[in-house]
């Protein structure tokens, strides 16, 4: 090809390119605009170790920004306008500092777009299931708050999944708006009536801190408003009607800021006595009505807000700002002792202790699957166990920092037993292991490590709440979570680690597994059983020390509460297999079926019985987990249901199960 | 005519009996029967009240329960567990072969008899009530929530004497039976009729003149436990010497006693809930009650009271899993009020009272059936153990010795 010719073809590809890159930037509106500038990490970093109250606890922003986000999003991230992946504190900072261009971040799941079909939106180019901007949202904003208001006050079991949906989302706006309204107190400029502007130098307009400055002024105004306010209401003349006007114009737009400003509480309380903390708009309104400016350790906060408001595009100024809301905090929160574990909160979640584990036991279990290819290879068999110990060191290490930060026990919310109990069974199935060395164990454990963890980092998707919560008065005794809920929850563990392993038994049988090795069979078995003893020892325990429990609280032993008959469940299951062992009712398979069964039980127990939404035990009551968990009923009944027919197939004396061991009172007939 | 059995045959029968009341098949079957009852008694809390479920499936003998639109019948939790105690006295502590093997299920088993023992004394010796006192005030006495009395009172010199008939005496008193009561005390005789376990008092209709132009009217009981159930029933004082007759509606929600004055004397009657002294009085001063700061979830609540037993004052807090222990007597944080009102208004508290012979007794067996359990599982596991190392030495030697 000449030359000429092939710089011809050369330019009308690159002019197609241009084309085409065009047509694309043209279809995705807002990558054609630059993107604006990540946010200095000087500033992420300082505004992470911000200590807000929220929930009834001093927590990091680092956290708070994280379970927001998580509550709206159902994710940690949230995909700005340009692609790109914003992390908990950049997506705050944007809401806050750039609310123009975080109205335009899909941070708000639908989970079911009849949704916003309810109010009137027909979402084109989205899934059933997705993530809106509030641009997106925006013209259905007041039929979405319209129609949550008259849902709101139903029962939440009267209200429709739809309906319920609605009411959160209009929540997670309210907010939202708030949040990005957040420091208008600063920013925001407003009309000041005639009758202040001497106050003000002669300012015809002044933000909201502007404002704070000369509270008795505005104080004595807007009392004079409202004086006249009662007067008309007595059909009195109104002869100062301009002024009132205006000053209940000013009350008007004073509460809209002050509203937006009451979205974080960030400034500790000065006084000792008190335990709530304040939000900037708590303390300009505690200023303008009592007359008396803010006080200074609260003001000089206000205004390292105020500068970090006017400093969003000036990063070292930012930088510094927010570096001052969070040492200002830090001093007066630090001289009430809330301050001392806030970098030590941050330090956990920045470091994911359990995603790490998480990872570690996928990387076990496929340690496992290599040592199928290769049994007999010694340094093979020590990689899993490798990795199975570091995964479980650093899964223990995140648990006993939580413990350090809420200064409880492992076990106080639904969300810790899902740790503790994933914890125990890996740890008690490297017991086993080192016992018994037979490689059965070692290939269960990373299966219940990462099992476990999958289904606590779902719960908490799930929740999108903090999983620090403070606990309700019932609760609060460190004593009784720690004797009683451990030793259910290691009873919980016992009997999820005896069905893991009964699971080798029943669906080795089915395909075949070792088909010519009893002993192998017998060694899984032993493994059940004294999985099961682990499990009844600590299940009978910790039930009978709940009923004590129970007597210390509500002065009577037991109830038949819900969660005292899931306890009650797990333990006489746990009896009818183990004295069936020993009558002889059951042998090697039975029990392993019995076992797989038990272990419905314990999840009926741990998760089931929250679902019926009733009892004493109302702590732990979760929506949206109810499929998941009939899906492990249905599951786990199939492989007892396969056992069974398996069973029935190799029944008899030439079949797979060993004649009964002379124990006293076995009956001669087949069993399983 | 049937022949007697010989007594081998009789001996032979009995050996039977006890071994099946001791088997290990019936131990699983009532233990299979009792998952099965709590498992349906836990679903039917969805729809029906905690009470009316623990009446229907572990307060009873037989019932019915449905599964879908299938009618079981099943034996209630009370039968079940009578035999499994049985058993577990036949098979697990009589029967049971001794020694070092089975000394820690021999433990456990007594453990689980001496729980249910404790169960068996609180079900049938405990008071269970509650006491409310307001802030500043003192109590003396504490009532039951569901059992109710018909107390007749005699205000002599500022002292109340009190003569009380508990609701076991009258509770079969339905329409039409009636019974008499007479203390020598007393210048009357107080017949008891139409006992009504939940009612309301309407005005009498055609061909029911009632008694002042009222009558109780039935309504559907809500269970034995449940505060909502009112009762009602009709007395009839009469005094045969000085011939006086008068009669009355009694009603537990009535905000006055019924007056009648026999012989000069001037008695109140009237249908109350039940009423035990306290062992000592008990005056609140001051009730906590705290949340979480900026959050609705409860902190704290606590009574700080004045327990005055004997002329000595002495200060109690008592707060949610704190009780006050006093003998066979508890007290536990159970409620307070008034919710509404403004911050700093005068408050009341609510304790639970217990007085159970029993109190303990879970603690100890828990500790019992702990140590059984420790004792035979851990042995167990020690002689797995050892085992184990045994063939894994035994492996581990074996290729050596086929070397040689």
């Amino acid at each position: 090809m000449p030359r000429a010719r092939r710089s011809l073809v050369a330019a009308g590809v690159l002019v197609l390119l241009g084309v085409a890159v065009a047509v694309v930037g043209a279809a995705r509106p807002g990558r054609a605009e630059a993107a604006p500038p990540p946010w200095p990490r000087e500033a992420v970093d300082s505004a992470a170790t911000i200590a807000v109250q929220a929930q009834g606890r001093v927590a990091p922003l680092y956290t708070w920004a994280g379970y927001t986000l998580l509550g709206f999003n159902h994710q940690r991230r949230a995909v700005d306008a340009w692609g790109r992946k914003l992390k908990p504190l950049d997506w705050l900072l944007d809401v806050v500092l750039r609310p123009e261009a975080a109205d335009r971040t899909a941070c708000f799941l639908v989970p079911d777009d009849q949704v916003l079909a309810a109010v009137g939106m027909t979402p084109e180019g989205k899934k059933r299931r997705d993530r809106y901007s509030y641009r997106d949202l925006a013209p259905v904003r007041a039929e979405i708050s319209r129609q949550a208001r008259a849902h709101a006050h139903k029962e939440a079991v009267e209200r429709t999944l739809v309906e319920t949906y609605l009411v959160e989302l209009s929540h997670d706006l309210l907010l939202y708006e708030r949040l990005r309204g957040f420091l208008r107190f600063a920013t925001e400029e407003i009309g000041v009536p005639a009758d202040l502007r001497p106050a003000l130098g002669g300012r015809e307009r002044a933000t909201m801190l502007d404002l704070a400055a000369v509270p008795r002024e505005v104080g004595a105004l807007l009392q004079r408003g409202a004086e006249h306010a009662h007067a008309a209401e007595g059909e009195a003349p109104a002869p100062d009607s301009v002024q009132a006007a205006e000053s209940r114009r000013l009350a008007g737009a004073m509460l809209d800021v002050l509203d937006d400003a009451s979205a974080l509480h960030l400034l500790p309380p000065l006084e000792p006595s008190e335990t709530e903390w304040s939000s900037p708009g708590d303390v300009l309104a505690t200023a303008i009505r009592s007359g008396t400016p803010v006080p200074e350790p609260h003001a000089a906060i206000l205004r390292a807000l105020a500068d970090m408001g006017r400093s969003a595009d000036d990063p070292a100024r930012l930088a510094e700002a927010v570096e001052r809301v969070r040492s200002g905090g830090e001093r007066l929160a630090d001289a009430r002792g809330e301050y001392g574990k806030i970098r030590l909160e941050v330090a956990l979640l920045r470091w994911a202790p359990f995603h790490w584990s998480l990872g570690f036991y996928v990387l076990a279990f496929l340690g496992v699957a290599a040592l199928w290819f290769a049994p007999r290879s010694r340094w093979l068999a020590r990689i899993p166990w490798a990795l199975l110990l570091v995964g479980l060191a650093i899964h223990v290490a995140g648990i006993v920092v939580r413990c350090i930060l809420r200064e409880r026990p492992p076990v106080s919310t639904l969300y810790e037993t899902a740790l503790f109990i994933t914890a125990a069974a890996v740890a008690a199935s490297l017991v086993i292991e080192w016992i018994g060395r037979q490689r059965i164990a070692l290939s269960v454990a990373p299966v219940l490590g990462a099992l476990g963890l999958f289904v606590a980092n779902r719960y908490e998707i799930l929740k999108g709440e903090d999983t620090f919560p403070k606990l309700v008065a019932v609760l609060d005794t460190n004593f009784w979570l720690s004797v009683h809920v451990t030793c259910i929850t290691l009873g919980y563990a016992g009997g999820l680690l005896a069905s893991a392993l009964a699971h080798v038994t029943v669906l080795g049988r089915w395909t075949g597994l070792k088909r010519q090795d009893e002993g192998f069979y017998r060694t899984v078995g032993r493994m059940t059983y004294g999985a099961l003893c682990f499990a009844l020892l600590f299940s009978v325990v910790g039930t009978i020390l709940g009923g004590i429990w129970a007597n210390e609280s509500w002065g009577r032993f037991w109830g038949w509460d819900p969660k005292e008959n899931g306890a009650l469940m797990i333990v006489l299951s746990q009896l009818a297999i183990l004295h069936a062992r020993m009558g002889g009712l059951l042998k090697t398979f039975g029990i392993a079926l019995a076992a797989i069964g038990s272990g419905i039980i314990v999840a009926f127990s741990w998760w089931g019985v929250n679902l019926l939404g009733i009892g004493l035990h109302s702590y732990g009551f979760t929506t949206g987990i109810d499929t998941a968990l009939k899906l492990f009923y249905g599951v786990e009944g199939a492989v007892i249901l396969a056992g069974f027919v398996w069973w029935l197939a190799h029944r008899g004396p030439a079949g797979a199960t060993p004649p009964p061991t002379g124990t006293a009172g076995a009956s001669s007939a087949p069993r399983p | 005519m049937s022949e007697r059995p010989e007594p081998g045959a009789l001996r032979r029968a009995l050996n039977r009996a006890v071994a099946i009341l001791g088997s290990f098949g019936l131990a699983v079957t009532l233990l299979l029967l009792l998952l099965l009852l709590t498992y349906l008694g836990t679903l039917e809390q969805a729809d029906h009240t905690i009470h009316d479920v623990q009446r229907k499936y572990f307060e009873s003998l037989l019932l019915v329960a449905h599964v879908g639109p299938v009618p079981l019948v099943l034996p209630g939790a009370y039968l079940l567990l009578a035999i499994l105690a049985v058993n577990l006295v036949v098979g697990g502590v009589i029967r049971i072969r001794k020694g070092r093997s089975t000394l820690g299920i021999l433990i456990a088993h007594l453990g689980i008899l001496l729980l249910v023992l404790g169960s068996a004394v609180e079900h049938r010796l405990s008071i269970k009530g509650q006491v409310q006192i307001w802030e500043g005030k003192t109590a003396h006495e504490f009532q039951s929530s569901e059992e109710w009395e018909v107390a007749i009172l005699e205000r002599v010199d500022g002292r109340v004497r009190e003569h009380v008939m508990p609701e076991q005496r009258f509770r079969d008193l339905g329409p039409p039976r009636r019974r008499r009561f007479a203390e020598a005390s007393l210048p009357f005789e107080l017949t008891l009729r139409g006992y009504l376990r939940n009612c309301h008092p309407i005005p009498a209709g055609r061909g029911h003149p009632g008694v002042d132009g009222f009558v109780l009217e039935a309504l559907e009981p809500v269970g034995p436990g449940d505060r909502m159930n009112v009762p009602g029933l009709q007395a009839v004082v009469e005094a045969p010497v000085s011939g006086t007759r008068k009669e009355t509606l009694l009603w537990g929600l009535q905000t006055e006693p019924w007056v009648v004055e026999v012989a000069g004397r001037r008695f109140e009657i009237d249908l109350r809930l039940r009423r035990w002294p306290l062992p000592f009085a008990l005056r609140l001063d001051r009730f906590v009650h705290e949340l979480h700061p900026g959050t609705s979830i409860p902190k704290e609540y606590s009574s700080y009271v004045t327990k005055i037993d004997g002329g000595v004052a002495q200060p109690v807090h008592i707060t949610m899993n704190a009780p006050l222990r006093e003998g066979w007597y508890v007290f536990f944080q159970s409620g307070w009020g008034p919710e509404e009102g403004p911050p700093g208004r005068e408050l009341y508290t609510v304790l639970s009272v217990v007085m159970n012979y029993s109190d303990r007794v879970p603690l100890i067996a828990c500790i019992v059936i702990a140590a059984g359990l420790l004792l035979h599982l851990g042995r167990k596991l020690a002689l797995h153990v050892k085992a184990e190392v045994q063939r894994r030495e035994a492996k581990q030697g074996a290729p050596h010795a086929a070397r040689a």
